[in-house]
């Protein structure tokens, strides 16, 4: 089939074509902001509970257990919805292994920190690092507005130094994680 | 003097299918096929065609049991689309 048409005509089809693959932020990737954040935010505010309401200051960064879920669940979705997945754009090659990149560095923070006062505000740093490029490249402002309140969380976490650093977490995160995860999710399918 | 346009991308099909795998790292021939309207036959023929002028890869392959078959663009076929909507706008513009 060869279909004869004007210069006019091949210029609207290459823009259809180009804005049908462009890179928006993809929906199944609400999954992924939406656990971390509610795992987060639920750790930080056990542990805050733990401590503060029930004094229980020995067991309550027990809390972060819950990390353990969203490690599996994390790679378990990532097996999964890979199969799914029947386009791969430039863009989202590259906010993929962002996030594996964050992954690593998390990974190696958790491992390796010993002074436990910089840990909230040196993973809101690369919190705000990670939504902050996403935004960006998938042109998505939610994540921009939650980057900027990551990067003043972290400012802020830099000088309290007490327990009250997860509440400001527990922020952060809502605001990083849960309401643009729940804002993508809302959109509807392209 | 205008370029003539390539013949090999001056088709709505061809066409089409480029402008999908420009955007695109790679896509998988379903999606084209979902986004082009095309029937699997006539996308085949294309698709041939576009590999047989090396504009574009494809890589036959499987997803668990069920075949599956991923295109991607070249550099020639990059430059040739480059080339094609420059000589596009030559014409409009004139």
């Amino acid at each position: 089939m060869e279909t004869t048409m004007n210069e006019k005509e091949s210029l609207e089809l290459i823009t259809k074509m180009i804005n049908t693959a462009k890179s928006q932020i993809d929906k199944s990737s609400a999954v992924y902001f939406l656990l971390w954040g509610y795992l987060v935010v639920m750790a930080s505010l056990l542990q805050y509970v733990l401590c503060v309401i029930f004094n229980l200051w020995a067991i309550g960064h027990y809390a972060w257990l819950l990390m353990f879920v969203g490690v599996f669940v994390t790679i378990y979705y990532r097996i999964n919805l890979n199969r799914k997945k029947r386009i791969t754009t430039y863009i989202g090659r590259v906010i993929g292994y962002l996030w594996l990149a964050f992954g690593i560095s998390m990974g190696i923070l958790v491992i390796s920190s010993v002074n436990f006062t910089y840990y909230t505000p040196v993973i809101l740093l690369f919190v705000a690092l990670g939504i902050f490029v996403t935004g960006i490249a998938s042109k998505f402002k939610p994540f921009i507005w939650g980057a900027v309140i990551c990067w003043v969380c972290a400012a802020i976490t830099f000088r309290v130094h007490g327990i009250e650093q997860l509440l400001i977490n527990a922020f952060a995160l809502t605001a990083g994680y849960i309401i643009p995860g729940h804002i993508i999710y809302k959109q509807k399918n392209v | 003097m205008f370029n003539e346009l390539n013949p090999l991308l001056h088709s709505q099909l061809r066409l089409a299918i480029m402008s999908l795998l420009i955007s695109a790292h790679n896509a998988e021939f379903v999606y084209i096929r979902e986004k082009t309207g095309a029937t699997a036959g006539n996308l085949s023929v294309q698709l041939d065609k576009l590999q047989e002028a090396k504009y574009i890869t494809v890589v036959k392959s499987f997803k668990g049991k069920k075949p599956l078959t991923t295109c991607s663009i070249t550099i020639l076929g990059i430059e040739a689309f480059e080339k094609y909507v420059a000589d596009i706008q030559q014409y409009i513009k004139k």
